[in-house]
């Protein structure tokens, strides 16, 4: 699945997508914490400059010398100045020793603040670490640092002010973002796919189309109406394709029915030569089979015939192989009802078992219809029903039956001659291939080799299989399947 | 009787027009459509043989300008087009037969003494010896004795009583009673005749079919 460029469209979009929205969210976290931390620095440098301010006018060298009285300076200084409650504030000397703190800090540790004012008071500007944070029961905590030198004395001041629920604030846009990601990307990826589908379905189209006519019909084309501007040109190329391929494929078509055809003229002349060299051909005979007394009768001219004979068979079989693979869907064709033919040839293929002695036995399921050309499929049951006679020995059996299975016709041809060796199985269809002469084959000429080949290019022409199974030994089935006529409605009874 | 054959290929017509000379028809032959047609303005065939592939003029052009000329000899078309389309096309356009190369001439003979003879008219009643043939009513008798024959053997009797007394080739009788072409026909040809045998010739009877070696089959007294 993960294979199709659908979904791999989808995943790649889904991953920048992933990638996008975390960046998004950890930028808008760290500036929204920045921003929740930092926005009450104004106020609270404001605040220590004037505690600062204050401390300086009031402070004298007097009071700077006793801490309780620097503590109630201070005290006076913040009524002064005002702000709120909640301010904590602290003085420190220039060693850290803690000078006063208000009365909300009482309780908590004496070193808090004490190494940030350290770190202030070493720093050349001062700028940088002017600022710290602290956490403290009421919350976290901002505290400023402003030298103040009163007094005669170098103190540190530092105001703190509780920043609130800054942090649950921030838990919950992380909550937030955590869930709601996820949740985006999963709506984006379904609805990725749906665009995928909808982009892709233009191909899908053409692949549908291409399998349709690769199958059957070359002549079809890809239709170039409403298909996008990027896809079109693709259409077009593969249509030309297409038309390239006919064209060779007709041309071929074309050279075996020419030689064909120029074949036959000569071969006319001969076989008509070598008939009237021959003596007493036409005269009359009772039986019409041959007679001991031809044998004695100019064996060269007699061989010389018999091969006339072959090539015109072969000549023959190779125009309706030049036929074969025309498409099944061509105008003029017709859904054919399989059991009506069957009737008409089988009464044929029966006489030819009998004409060898070996017994044929047909099962015509009746309504089974298919597309295509009845000539060429006649030939189909012919040709498969001449190659059983040909290796079933005297005496043995051939079956034939057809059959609706599903979606598919199916026509069976069993017959119990020696089978096919499994080293031959892959050639038998080709072209020219010829089994070794099976056991009593007296009756009929050798075969010309094409019969199934024919029989294999017509079933595929009409979008059908050929296959064949085969016990060495015990005899073989040819198995063709054709799909069924779509517009079939077919209830398959069976016929004796 | 006069016949014509229009063949361009130079060693088919000579093998063509001897071959039907032999048989004391007098045989002229045309090698273009031109030549065929300025023979028949001036002369009057019984029959014409007629190939399709013609320089020019082909068969299919000179057919239709015969008939359109009211012309009704019987025309047998040669062609080495084996496809259905082609011999369609010969019999719309008012040719009385059709024959595919390569041929035996035998098979060219019979073809033109059933062309010459279709004029006449044919009887009701087809009878050979004492074997009879109603087309109409579909009974067949030997005799008195009723004969049951299959609606193929049925066809196949009626063809060969049509032409009784002259020899019908395989592939004229398959043409004319199967209704597809297989070069295996012939052997199947072979089994209906035998089953025509054994119904209508009992034992005592005098033998009505008789096979003609290099032709095909008779049927005469």
């Amino acid at each position: 699945m993960i294979d199709t460029l659908r979904w791999r469209l989808t995943l790649w979009s889904l991953g920048f997508l992933a990638l996008s929205l975390t960046l998004f969210a950890v930028l808008l976290y760290v500036s929204l914490a920045r921003t929740l931390y930092h926005h009450h620095d104004d106020e609270l440098a404001h605040e220590a400059s004037a505690l600062g301010a204050g401390l300086r006018e009031r402070l004298t060298a007097r009071d700077a010398a006793s801490d309780e009285a620097l503590a109630a300076v201070v005290e006076l200084v913040r009524d002064d100045v005002g702000g709120s409650s909640a301010r904590y504030v602290m003085l420190r000397d220039a060693g850290g020793k803690l000078l006063y703190r208000s009365a909300s800090l009482r309780d908590l540790q004496p070193s808090l603040g004490l190494e940030e004012m350290f770190v202030h008071a070493t720093e050349e500007t001062g700028e940088r670490s002017r600022f710290f944070d602290a956490e403290l029961d009421a919350g976290p905590t901002r505290f400023i640092c402003e030298p103040v030198s009163a007094g005669g004395r170098q103190v540190y001041l530092q105001v703190g002010i509780v920043l609130g629920d800054v942090r649950p604030m921030l838990a919950s846009v992380r909550t937030l973002s955590w869930t709601l990601i996820p949740l985006v990307l999963i709506i984006t990826s379904f609805g990725g796919l749906v665009i995928a589908r909808r982009a892709l379905r233009p191909i899908a189209r053409i692949e549908a189309t291409l399998q349709a006519i690769q199958a059957t019909d070359l002549s079809r084309r890809i239709d170039e109406r409403g298909t996008d501007r990027e896809l079109r040109q693709l259409t077009v190329t593969l249509n030309g394709l297409l038309e390239r391929l006919e064209r060779a494929f007709a041309s071929m078509r074309e050279f075996a029915a020419d030689v064909s055809h120029q074949l036959q003229t000569p071969l006319t002349v001969m076989q008509g030569t070598l008939t009237r060299a021959l003596p007493d051909e036409a005269a009359t005979d009772e039986s019409g089979a041959s007679t001991p007394a031809d044998a004695s009768r100019d064996p060269v001219l007699r061989g010389l015939r018999d091969n006339v004979h072959e090539m015109i068979a072969i000549v023959s079989a190779l125009q309706t192989l030049s036929v074969a693979d025309l498409p099944a869907r061509r105008p003029g064709n017709a859904p054919v009802d399989l059991a009506r033919m069957c009737a008409s040839v089988m009464e044929a293929v029966v006489a030819l078992g009998e004409a060898k002695g070996v017994e044929v036995r047909h099962d015509c399921a009746s309504g089974v219809r298919v597309w295509g050309d009845e000539v060429r499929l006649k030939q189909v049951l012919l040709n498969l029903g001449d190659n059983a006679i040909k290796f079933t020995p005297p005496g043995g059996l051939v079956r034939i039956a057809i059959e609706a299975d599903g979606r598919w016709a199916t026509l069976r041809v069993e017959d119990t001659g020696p089978g096919v060796p499994l080293e031959d199985v892959p050639k038998i269809f080709r072209r020219f291939y010829r089994a070794p002469q099976p056991p009593g084959a007296g009756a009929g000429p050798p075969g010309t080799g094409l019969g199934l080949a024919i029989a294999r290019r017509i079933v595929d022409a009409h979008g059908g299989t050929i296959g064949v199974e085969s016990t060495p030994g015990v005899g073989a089935r040819f198995t063709v399947r054709l799909p069924l006529a779509d517009d079939d409605p077919r209830e398959p009874t069976r016929r004796a | 009787m006069r016949l014509l054959v229009v063949e361009d290929e130079p060693r088919l017509a000579a093998y063509v027009s001897e071959g039907l000379a032999a048989e004391a028809y007098d045989v002229d032959v045309a090698a273009t459509g031109e030549e065929a047609l300025a023979r028949v303005s001036r002369t009057t065939y019984d029959l014409i043989v007629l190939d399709i592939m013609l320089p020019g003029r082909d068969g299919f052009d000179v057919c239709r300008e015969l008939r359109a000329a009211r012309l009704a000899m019987p025309i047998l078309m040669l062609s080495a087009r084996g496809l259905t389309a082609d011999r369609v096309t010969g019999l719309d356009l008012g040719a009385d037969d059709y024959l595919t190369k390569p041929f035996e001439i035998e098979e060219l003979r019979a073809r033109v003494r059933a062309l010459l003879r279709r004029r006449e008219p044919t009887a009701l009643l087809l009878a050979v010896d004492t074997l009879t043939l109603d087309p109409i009513t579909r009974v067949v008798k030997r005799g008195a004795r009723r004969v049951e024959l299959t609606p193929k053997e049925f066809a196949l009797l009626e063809y060969l009583m049509r032409h009784a007394g002259h020899a019908v080739t395989r592939a004229m009788i398959a043409e004319h009673v199967w209704n597809f072409t297989w070069d295996r026909l012939t052997n199947v040809i072979d089994v209906f005749i035998k089953h025509l045998r054994e119904k209508l010739e009992a034992p005592g009877e005098r033998k009505l079919i008789h096979a003609v070696r290099g032709v095909g089959y008779v049927i005469r007294p």
